[in-house]
């Protein structure tokens, strides 16, 4: 690969570098000084292109659907909105959001019980880690910008103390938007998942394959980590729990 | 991933997706209420179709389509056009694409390039496609969405003046 390739390449996806492209930049000063610059500006844009989402957009929305649906129950007739019956009707569910229209999505409580759950739970981890396999053999920092984009995605301040992450992307577990971040340390990757909208019941440490995962409850929310056995994670959960903050629920 | 019932899963979908979803629905509109309204309809077209979803991994994409489909709905209605700009029409902010470069220029920037650069990159950058999601959401080739994605990263430095710092010297396309 040569200079021209290099900054061809890197410009189309500079998230994400393919190996070739990893190696050059290591050989090379100007490529590599390129690169550190363009990071940046990807952190900016990525800020710029992260309008502000009107507070009530997400009440709103729920509170449309409601009508849609109460309608719909009006007109038997109508068959244009199928709708299969249920339990109980939409509009009653969301009859909070018809109150406050402007309040958030609620944190959700998830029941667990005991070490089976812990189990599903340590499987669902690992299993969600190992389908983003690619995020785990990534060497190069990303930009503090583009971290903190990840956070402010589910509410959570940007966290200045974290360094080596390789990843960071907001994913959904449980159908809940989460943040996920690989810190790199000398005895593998650690995953963390930042999830403010999830509540688990207990914390625990399990082990699964070549992984231990521990779950901490955070102020809202929890937190799993998934990193190698041979691993002492504690200082990485310490140092998350401390700084972490989330804002918004 | 399990779902209890078709309103608990139309919340989760809601609450993951709308602000995305809004972020791009703006870049793609430049108007704050067209986006707003673009994302109401989506989410009503999704909970009327809640149904025919199956997978609910698949939800992100159904969406976009959906949201894609009314924005052009809307287009269809009022033909609108989006025009190329050429970069050399462009005023030189003659300041770095970096720090010195506020937010609002950035912005201002953005809704400037033309379509076909502005959505791939807002795909890319907002809704964390990789390029083969765009390519398929687009229906485009995968070598054009990355040409389209460089082109769109370079018309920015262009604009905000980033070429006289060297910073996309060389890297004629
Ligand atoms: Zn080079």
């Amino acid at each position: 690969m040569n200079c021209l390739e290099f900054r061809r390449v890197v410009l189309e996806e500079p998230q994400q570098l393919a190996p070739a492209l990893v190696a050059h930049k290591q050989q090379c000063k100007e490529c590599h000084r390129y690169y550190v610059q363009l990071q940046e500006q990807e952190a900016l844009l990525m800020e710029a292109l992260a309008v502000p989402v009107p507070d009530d957009l997400a009440a709103k929305i729920m509170l449309q659907c409601s009508f849609d649906e109460t309608s719909d129950q009006a007109d038997a007739n109508s068959s244009v909105v199928p709708l299969k019956s249920k339990g109980k009707t939409f509009s009653q569910f969301i009859g909070g959001f018809a109150v406050a229209a402007s309040v958030m999505l609620g944190v959700v409580f998830w029941q667990t019980h005991l070490s089976s759950e812990q189990r599903e739970l340590t499987e669902m981890f690992v299993q969600h880690m190992e389908h983003e396999a690619h995020s785990l053999v990534l060497e190069e920092p990303i930009s503090v910008g583009r971290v903190g984009f990840t956070l402010n995605n589910v509410g959570i301040k940007p966290m200045g103390e974290l360094v080596n992450v390789t990843y960071a992307a907001n994913c959904i577990i449980e159908d809940k938007m989460v943040a996920h971040l690989v810190v790199k340390t000398d005895k593998g990757p650690v995953t963390i998942l930042l999830m403010p909208n999830k509540q688990f019941k207990t914390e625990f440490a399990q082990e699964a394959k070549q992984w231990q995962v521990a779950l901490t409850n955070m102020k809202q929310g929890s937190a799993a980590f998934i990193g190698p056995k041979t691993l002492d994670m504690e200082p990485i959960q310490q140092q998350v729990m401390q700084s972490v903050d989330v804002l918004q629920i | 991933m399990y779902m209890k019932n078709k309103d608990q899963q139309f919340q989760a979908l809601v609450e993951a997706y709308h602000k995305p979803l809004y972020r791009y629905a703006y870049w793609l509109t430049s108007d704050e209420s067209v986006a707003e309204d673009l994302v109401q309809e989506t989410f009503m077209r999704a909970w009327r179709a809640l149904d025919s979803l199956q997978n609910v991994d698949a939800a992100k994409s159904w969406l976009i389509t959906i949201l894609r489909r009314e924005n052009a709905r809307r287009f269809q209605r009022k033909s609108l056009e989006y025009s190329d700009i050429e970069t050399d029409e462009l005023p030189d902010n003659s300041g770095h694409f970096a720090y010195s470069t506020n937010m609002e220029a950035l912005r201002s920037c953005m809704s400037r390039l033309s379509e076909k650069y502005r959505e791939p990159i807002v795909m890319q950058l907002v809704l964390g496609y990789s390029q083969d999601e765009i390519a398929s959401a687009l229906e485009i080739p995968a070598n054009t969405v990355a040409t389209r994605l460089r082109r769109a990263r370079q018309q920015l430095q262009a604009m905000l003046g980033g070429d006289e710092q060297g910073y996309s010297r060389g890297v004629g396309v």
